[in-house]
């Protein structure tokens, strides 16, 4: 699990890089590259390309992911942005505007 | 329910703006701004380089910027801390490096 977490009370217009994962519970604005996984829990806002290992989305992302791993996106998420992933669950109940493309 | 405490730990660069209303651990590293309104603690493999608000600061590792802080400073004696701070209270423990000027919003008396 990763150990970085942007709580619901914390604000962040910036990049943000690093070989960790992170938890988003709060807001966020710019660019996200890591090289470990992400998860965007309910409830937080994520204006952001996202480049991760694994994503996890439960709230709000706006902008293009690119995943190296796997992408899950949760029954309350809602995703306006292209995906690229190699392998995707999208579960009941997620909303996403967007191109998703799963390379083999 | 609420949780204040976010941190940024491990290998997680931040480069940009933090804007905070609750406590915040830096473990990692950030350049830009910070501005914290609860307690912001820099840990011992902590860097930063930020001009630097925060109700209370304590900081163990690096931080290289202004510092405003109501509620108080501490500079631990592991901690390396190079800027102009402006608080009410400062402690600087024995160890630390600490270059800069410091001004605490103390009226001195007239007679002094």
């Amino acid at each position: 699990m990763p150990k970085t977490t942007i709580g619901k009370s914390l604000f962040l217009d910036g990049e943000l890089t690093g070989k960790d994962g992170l938890i988003i519970k709060g807001k966020l604005n710019g660019n996200i590259k890591v090289e470990g996984s992400i998860l965007v829990e309910k409830d937080a806002i994520v204006k952001a390309d996202i480049h991760a290992n694994n994503v996890k989305i439960s709230g709000e992302v706006k902008g293009n992911i690119s995943s190296t791993g796997n992408v899950h996106y949760m029954e309350d998420s809602t995703v306006t942005g292209d995906t690229k992933t190699s392998r995707i669950l999208i579960e009941d109940g997620a909303t996403i505007k967007g191109s998703v493309h799963i390379n083999i | 329910m609420s949780d204040p405490i976010s941190n940024i730990e491990g290998d997680i660069r931040v480069n940009g703006t933090l804007s905070c209303d609750g406590d915040l651990i830096i473990d990692g590293q950030l350049e830009g701004e910070l501005s914290v309104k609860g307690n912001l603690t820099i840990t011992e493999i902590g860097n930063v380089a930020a001009d630097t608000q925060a109700s209370r600061l304590t900081v163990s590792g690096k931080l290289k910027g202004k510092v405003n802080a109501d509620n108080g400073v501490l500079i631990k004696s592991t901690a390396s801390v190079l800027g102009p701070i402006e608080t009410n209270q400062i402690i600087i423990e024995d160890g630390a490096d600490y270059s800069g000027t410091v001004n605490m919003n103390v009226e001195l008396p007239k007679d002094l």
